[in-house]
């Protein structure tokens, strides 16, 4: 378990316990976080499940691929901060990690 | 006053969305789910997929932890039968006669697989993908076999093929159609599907009927209008129907599905429905259809509570699908109602191409396989019926996102 501090738009922080091994997006779903939608459960198939994360935690995620990108690249609030939670896996390293969320995932 | 009372029968995809979104627009009322299968409501595309493969723990199929359910207050019943609706009264009862008054209803029963008429003797060799329970047998059931014949070139059938074509198994697909996804999709798609079996090592058999299946000392041997094949076990994925017996019976109006607006309103005031169960008008082809989608149940799932807490927002929404099969992602976007064109993005030898639908220069539906971005575009190009020019939507030196300009 490690700890992850989904932020909703508005500034409401969500601290929950995560289980590493799962993704970011499960975290936030499995918590009933508002503002991460997951409508595909996973697939990097509907880009409903990005977050924004600093620059500080990016360099210890894996990189992004070629489809997350393109995924992302259509979402109405994405910046360069962007990533699928879905697309994450939650290791040891990121206990204490800062998860931002878009004002709407559609 | 008593509290007001929301009764969601159905444990899938709608029925667990519906109660979310109640509880995101802080209705107050009591909510109680009653789903006929034993594990809390969970994800079914996995099933034919991650699942099958072994690659997915089945708590992580479920929407929503335990937890969530009794920190919200939502009563989830497992196990549990409806047999009856009393719209008179506002009551349905169970399977032991106990009944339960309601305020609003909510049928979220989904669908069940089209069956195929098996001799007992052999009904323990054949087998439908539709829930867990389906998955863990099948795995089960694979772990001692060599050799399986799938029923049904849809896009189940073909999922499964592919997973069970990675477990090592020999994969036989009978289809009685000319080309597999027949119903669903071009000549292009399929043909391409097709050639990505058959170079896995899937055998394809289309033009192909089964007319019978018989028990032999090995397994099956499934009779089919181009001779016998044996194989340890078969599967059956030659469609769904949708559970609407239960409301049809009770007096609601239901054909093909339960008959609902634009709200997911039923025939009935008090009674809604959502998901692969409905009967729904969709504004963008202008008709009544059915569809078997994760997205229309998310989406009718939040069209009900809306309509619960009075909101009246309507329905409104481009379907979409995807479908994963051996590298390949699938993305369909749109209905391929009527088109009188079609234009292809890309290389049909390559594993990365889009095929766009169109009607009087507009795209009506696309199938995108491994082009996440053409699929995203299309949706938009769909929504906003944007007229389009076709040698731009072919060519890869334009950027998608620029076609349309």
């Amino acid at each position: 378990m490690v700890k992850i501090i989904y932020i909703e738009h508005d500034g409401t922080e969500h601290p929950v316990d995560v289980d590493v091994g799962t993704s970011i997006m499960e975290g936030a779903v499995s918590n009933s976080i508002p503002g991460i939608d997951a409508d595909c459960g996973g697939g990097c198939a509907c880009a409903t499940c990005m977050v924004f994360i600093d620059d500080e935690w990016k360099d210890k995620m894996s990189s992004m691929s070629d489809e997350e990108e393109s995924m992302l690249d259509f979402h109405e609030y994405k910046e360069d901060s962007s990533r699928l939670g879905c697309q994450i896996p939650i290791t040891e390293e990121f206990d204490g990690l800062k998860v931002k969320m878009p004002p709407s995932q559609h | 006053m008593s509290k007001e009372k929301t009764l969601i029968i159905g444990g899938g995809q709608a029925a667990c969305q519906t109660a979310t979104s109640l509880k995101n627009k802080k209705y107050d009322g009591e909510i109680k789910i009653f789903c006929s299968e034993n594990y809390l409501p969970y994800q079914r595309p996995p099933l034919s997929k991650k699942f099958l493969m072994g690659e997915l723990d089945k708590e992580r199929l479920f929407f929503k932890p335990e937890k969530f359910y009794t920190e919200n207050q939502i009563a989830i019943n497992l196990n549990s039968y409806v047999q009856r609706i009393d719209i008179e009264n506002k009551e349905i009862f169970l399977k032991d006669n106990k009944k339960e008054n309601y305020d609003n209803l909510v049928i979220a029963t989904g669908t069940i697989p089209r069956q195929i008429d098996v001799d007992k003797k052999i009904s323990d060799k054949v087998f439908y993908l539709r829930s867990i329970e389906d998955v863990l047998q099948i795995r089960g059931k694979i772990k001692e076999s060599n050799k399986v014949t799938i029923i049904g070139g849809g896009y189940i059938g073909l999922e499964v093929a592919a997973i069970i074509n990675k477990l090592g198994l020999q994969v036989t697909i009978v289809e009685m159609a000319s080309r597999i996804l027949e119903r669903v999709t071009s000549e292009t798609i399929s043909s391409f599907y097709t050639k990505i079996h058959k170079q896995a090592g899937v055998e394809v058999l289309t033009n192909t009927s089964v007319e019978g299946l018989e028990k032999n000392n090995k397994g099956v041997e499934v009779i089919t209008s181009n001779g016998v094949i044996v194989s340890d076990f078969v599967i059956v994925g030659i469609g769904v129907l949708p559970c609407d017996t239960l409301a049809l019976e009770s007096g609601i109006d239901a054909k093909n599905g339960i008959i609902v607006d634009e709200f997911c309103r039923t025939s009935n005031d008090y009674i809604f429905s959502a998901g692969d169960c409905t009967m729904h008008p969709n504004i963008f082809y202008n008709k009544n259809i059915r569809l078997e989608s994760v997205h229309n149940a998310i989406e009718q799932g939040k069209t009900v509570a809306a309509s619960i807490m009075g909101e009246n927002i309507s329905y409104n929404q481009i379907p979409w699908f995807w479908s994963d099969q051996y590298e390949t992602k699938l993305q369909i976007a749109g209905l391929l109602d009527n088109y009188d064109d079609i234009v292809v993005r890309g290389d049909t030898k390559n594993q990365s191409f889009a095929v766009f639908y169109t009607k009087e220069n507009r795209i009506t539906a696309s199938d995108c396989v491994n082009r996440p971005a053409e699929h995203m575009m299309s949706r938009k190009l769909i929504s906003e019926k944007i007229l389009i020019d076709k040698d731009r939507l072919s060519d890869e030196t334009i950027p998608i996102k620029e076609v349309a300009n």
